[in-house]
């Protein structure tokens, strides 16, 4: 997997999810057990199938096959078509309560990215025909949600829903044709939040890497899991100290074992 | 203002609540059960959410009225705290409530009422007087728009002089304050840091002039104030800093009706200080060497020896018995 990955894309289908390859310019880079999609930019993309279990194993997979990249994080993005009661076809709702009807099990995704129209969402088991609430009706969002916060903060979670069905226009007049033509419409929308979204995940992982020294240049001292921590957290003293030079010429001697660097990395800061 | 206003279902009809949600029609609206749906959820980030907070109107329950932590403010019988509010408008980068809280939502705990009755049964327990400080988790003042907090509790604590009121604050809110008359058992303390520590770390909050100008406001207005100088922390020139900024104050202020003076250091739990080290890897304060005692971290170089010389520096101004030491 690339390592630059910023931006994790989970979609049910691939009528919904065609219009966004297309518009991100991805490219098919895993054929199974999931179709996944991918750019040069960091943006990637899964479909995942209808349903929230559906939506957790799909996160799953795409958030283990990354563990070896590290600690960086990613925005995750569910988006597709939905039903609501009322709300025009083509309406474009970020959502920021998501309900899982079968369990009660409640999320609330954060705002403050979001630059639009915002909704509650209630996932449901089975497709809804009749919207007794005015939220939007979807099948994965419950399940993108809670498996994504396993592997991120929640300011990075979102989900972006376009109406495909209301009560006047209901589930079976859905056609190949529109949901294209809405999810194509809806992209310029998506762009704009996208790049929002991952500027920020850009400058969350810039300040979560603040400090960091390769330790493979420290000739070939080996470090324990907690001198790593702690050798880390001298590094980010010493870089908020302005005092990196210090660090670097610290670094670069020659050292009988990592403990005795840490000593006076220590004791160079008293 | 607010990037969302989540409301817990059970204050949403509330008029308190009606009112604020009046004054933002715009801003989306969500309900909740209990506001630690949204305020101490796992996986999320401070830091983050600080750049564009939401408020949750809730209500509190259980015990509102606290006794004060040991050593916290000065002696006038028994003491005590409240927080109607959780997280603060500005962004103190030495602010505990950085470590202290996952979520840097606004929570306004709109069941004044309930306040108001604990802290009536408090007073009427107690023998002689006591003192209630608000602003702990939050700055008093600075909501004061939407909370409209002093216009609530003034009233109260007006119906018992014997008992004191302290508002913390760094905030220009003082309208409510000088459009009313002044109470003469209500204290508006203002903190200060140096003019330098407070360019570095007191992002949002008005400048160290603009709030002598209002404390100046509130004496002519007949209001006891009082002066928090806190968190110190060291800087090269530290002593001139602090004198300039002492002359500057003395110098604008009635010093003899100055209610207190107090200085503190920078300390907060340790537990604190590692959630803040967390999300604030690249931040040169909590890079310094820091001690750490009875579970409370604090800084090294700012020791006994700076605090004892700043004292000095401060009863040039004032007489000792306006002053105390934060424990
Ligand atoms: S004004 Fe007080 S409560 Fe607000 S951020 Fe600063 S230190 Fe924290």
């Amino acid at each position: 997997m690339n390592s630059d990955l910023i931006l994790n894309f989970l979609i049910a289908h691939k009528l919904e999810a065609s219009p966004i390859v297309t518009h991100f310019k991805m490219e098919l880079v895993e054929k199974s057990p999931y179709k996944i999609y991918q750019n040069k930019q960091g943006m990637r993309l899964i479909i995942s199938g209808t349903g929230y279990n559906n939506a957790v194993r799909a996160v799953t997979y795409l958030a283990e096959a990354d563990k070896p990249r590290g600690p960086a994080s990613a925005g995750w993005v569910n988006t597709g078509i939905a039903g609501h009661k009322t709300a025009g076809i083509g309406s474009l709702f970020f959502i920021n309560k998501i309900v899982y009807k079968k369990t009660g099990e409640v999320y609330y995704p954060a705002l403050n990215l979001v630059n639009g129209m915002s909704t509650g969402l209630i996932t449901v088991d089975e497709p809804e025909l009749y919207y007794p609430k005015d939220s939007v009706y979807d099948m994965e969002g419950a399940g993108f949600f809670k498996a994504s916060m396993n592997f991120s903060s929640v300011e990075f979670i979102h989900s972006i829903k376009v109406i495909s069905d209301n009560r006047a226009h209901p589930t079976q007049k859905i056609t190949r044709d529109l949901i294209f033509d809405l999810m194509t419409r809806s992209c310029p929308q998506i762009q704009a939040f996208c790049k929002a979204l991952m500027s920020q995940v850009m400058e969350f992982n810039r300040i979560a890497s603040f400090g960091e020294i390769d330790l493979g240049l420290l000739n070939g001292l080996h470090f324990t899991a907690t001198q790593r921590l702690q050798f880390q957290r001298y590094c980010q003293r010493y870089c908020a100290l302005d005092r990196k030079e210090e660090l670097e010429s610290l670094g670069s001697s020659n050292w009988r074992s990592s403990k005795d660097l840490l000593n006076e990395l220590a004791k160079n800061l008293e | 203002m607010f990037s969302a206003i989540y409301i817990e279902e059970e204050v949403r009809d509330s008029a308190r609540v009606q009112e604020i949600l009046t004054r933002f029609p715009s801003i989306p609206r969500i309900s909740c059960d209990r506001y630690g749906e949204v305020f101490n959820r796992n996986a999320q980030n401070f830091r983050l959410q600080k750049e564009a907070p939401g408020l949750i109107l809730a209500k509190k329950y259980g015990n509102l009225v606290l006794p004060s932590p040991e050593g916290y403010g000065f002696k006038e019988g028994r003491s005590y705290y409240f927080s109607h509010m959780l997280n603060c408008l500005y962004d103190c980068r030495y602010c505990f409530l950085q470590g202290m809280f996952r979520s840097a939502n606004y929570v306004l705990f709109v069941n004044y009422e309930d306040f108001a009755l604990q802290i009536e049964e408090l007073i009427e327990k107690q023998n002689g007087p006591s003192i209630y400080y608000s602003g702990y988790d939050c700055d008093s003042l600075a909501m004061e728009p939407v909370s409209k907090f002093s216009k609530f509790f003034l009233p109260l604590f007006e119906k018992y002089p014997e008992s004191t009121l302290e508002i913390r604050t760094k905030s220009m809110q003082i309208r409510c304050l000088n459009e009313r008359p002044a109470i003469p058992n209500c204290i508006v303390a203002m903190s200060f840091t140096s003019q330098e520590s407070s360019k570095k770390y007191e992002h949002k909050v008005a400048s160290n002039q603009k709030r002598i100008q209002a404390l100046q406001k509130l004496q002519d207005s007949g209001w006891k104030v009082a002066l928090r100088f806190e968190p110190i922390i060291f800087e090269y020139g530290l002593l001139g800093h602090y004198r300039k900024l002492f002359f500057e104050i003395f110098n604008s202020l009635e010093v003899n009706q100055i209610h207190s003076v107090s200085i503190g250091e920078f300390r907060m739990p340790a537990s604190f200080y590692k959630n803040i080290v967390k999300i604030y890897p690249d931040e040169e304060l909590y890079a310094r060497e820091i001690s750490i005692s009875d579970g409370v971290a604090s800084l090294k170089d700012t020791d006994a020896n700076v605090i004892q010389e700043l004292e000095k520096l401060l009863f040039e101004h004032v007489q000792p018995e306006q002053y105390y030491r934060c424990a």
